[in-house]
């Protein structure tokens, strides 16, 4: 796995075998594109801290559903569960969990890179210019290797953000995951169960 | 009448804004304080599609397209009861006149009280709003089945599948001479299958949770709310767009002869709502 291949937003981990820096965190994330939809005149801009909790979120959630179930064989349900509001929490515990993390797979043996392209912002801001909803376009790719050979973990979609106190949490969102390579036993594939569904994501 | 059905997808509805902002399409009220979307993601709730004949806004008219939509969250469907306007209310006299006498809330409680159900949300629209989110959306496609030409409604359609604009939707769901027999049974149908044609048009755009943010923002340009922020709006549109229109149940509710011109509720309907109540899905009817 070459970290040059990477687009905008590259990690390494130097993990080869997994060890000590397993739990590290590995994905990091960066801000493209940012489109403001307004009822007002204001805001021209995403505030500072609230992308900053976006970024944050993002991080933690790639983290958590891909990074740690690779280092260490299971999700990290508690780091996850910081970023999830109250209905993607509902639908990642049922039907959605083979859409929102990697769970199941055999450690990796290998270095793990995940490359992210920067996100491409999207915020709903009502009439007194307060941002009230934020999506995040996620497209990711993460390589490594196991004892039985090399997997990709690809996710693609949304994630809708809304406040929660001084947090922001996912509230939704619209997933396509496939896995493949030699190191599966068998290559999966989840995928949102309709277009625009709040949150959504079937296992097939 | 108006068809008040478009508003289960009104908010969704609207691609670049065209008509002046401040012009009001509808009005979304949040009715009882009951837990669901964000505090029970996954509870069964309702909510009321209304299309009023009021011609002003001050003027809110009777309520003469009625429609209660049941959404299950945590299974994507949806279920939609039509209510006939004549039908008489629990509470006395034509269930259309509580719309005029008390607005949203009178009406919906009049249906909760029918069906054993409690209603969330209530949307309402009249003619000139209706004609307006139709037109933003670039029309509806919806299949006519039987021959519609009623000179008083407008309409002109033999069978086969249109794409209308919104005066032709508005005809198509006000017409009711052309149908003999039943007449306002089949229009009161005829309007809820234009709202799941209104749905699957608005699916077929695949907005995204990025664009249902761009139609809720237009949307919000020309609604009145009552007890409901611009996040819920969004999280009930992105919520209706993860409706399978093709899945949607849309059933008359059954009535009789009653008093004067009222249509009484008929015994047959306690098992419909039964049905619809449980989890706010028709699996049986």
């Amino acid at each position: 796995m070459l970290c040059a291949l990477l687009a905008t937003s590259v990690a390494c981990a130097l993990a080869t075998p997994v060890s000590a820096k397993t739990k590290k965190p590995i994905a990091k994330v960066t801000v493209g594109d940012v489109t403001i939809y307004k009822v007002g005149n204001a805001p021209d801009a995403i505030p500072d801290d609230v992308r900053a909790k976006i970024l944050a979120a993002v991080s933690t959630y790639v983290n958590s559903a891909t990074v740690a179930p690779l280092q260490t064989g299971v999700v990290d349900d508690a780091a996850l569960g910081t970023t999830l509001g109250p209905a993607a929490t509902f639908r990642a515990a049922g039907v959605d969990r083979g859409a929102l993390v990697d769970e199941g797979l055999p450690k990796a043996t290998g270095r793990i890179v995940v490359n992210t392209l920067p996100l491409k912002l999207t915020a709903l801001a009502d009439g007194d210019g307060r941002i009230v909803v934020v999506t995040a376009r996620l497209d990711s790719i993460a390589r490594t290797r196991t004892e039985k050979g090399a997997i990709t973990i690809s996710r693609k979609g949304d994630l809708v953000f809304t406040p929660d106190g001084d947090t922001w949490k996912i509230d939704g969102y619209d997933l396509a995951v496939e896995r493949s390579g030699k190191g599966l036993v068998v290559p999966t594939t989840a995928t949102t169960a309709v277009p625009g569904a709040p949150t959504a994501g079937v296992a097939k | 009448m108006l068809l008040a059905g478009s508003l289960a997808v009104a908010w969704l509805a609207i691609g670049s804004p065209q008509p002046a902002a401040g012009t009001t399409w509808f009005t979304v009220h949040k009715i009882g304080t009951e837990a669901h979307l964000t505090d029970a993601p996954g509870q069964p709730f309702y909510f009321l599609a209304l299309g009023n004949d009021g011609r002003t806004d001050a003027d809110p008219g009777l309520g003469d397209a009625i429609h209660v939509i049941g959404v299950n969250p945590a299974t994507g469907d949806a279920s939609i009861l039509d209510v006939p306007r004549d039908t008489e209310a629990p509470g006395g006299g034509k269930i259309n006149a509580f719309h005029a006498g008390g607005g949203l809330p009178s009406i919906a409680n009049q249906l909760n009280r029918m069906m054993g159900i409690t209603i969330s949300y209530a949307v309402t629209t009249n003619f000139p709003g209706f004609v307006s989110m139709v037109d933003e959306i670039g029309g509806v496609d919806i299949d006519v089945t039987e021959p519609m030409f009623d000179h008083d409604s407008g309409t002109e359609f033999a069978p086969g599948r249109y794409h209308m604009s919104g005066d032709s939707l508005l005809a198509f769901s006000r017409d009711r001479k052309s149908y003999p027999q039943e007449g306002d049974r089949q229009r009161t149908v005829n309007q809820g299958k234009a709202i799941i044609a209104a749905l699957a048009t608005l699916r077929a755009q695949n907005p995204g949770a990025a664009g249902t943010a761009k139609l809720t923002v237009t949307l919000a340009r020309h609604v009145r709310t009552d007890g409901l922020d611009l996040s819920q709006m969004y999280e009930l549109g992105r919520l209706a767009m993860a409706i399978d229109p093709a899945r949607i149940k849309n059933v008359v509710i059954p009535t009789g002869a009653g008093a004067g011109t009222n249509l009484s509720v008929a015994p047959a309907a306690q098992d419909l709502f039964a049905d619809f109540r449980d989890d706010a899905i028709l699996q049986n009817h």
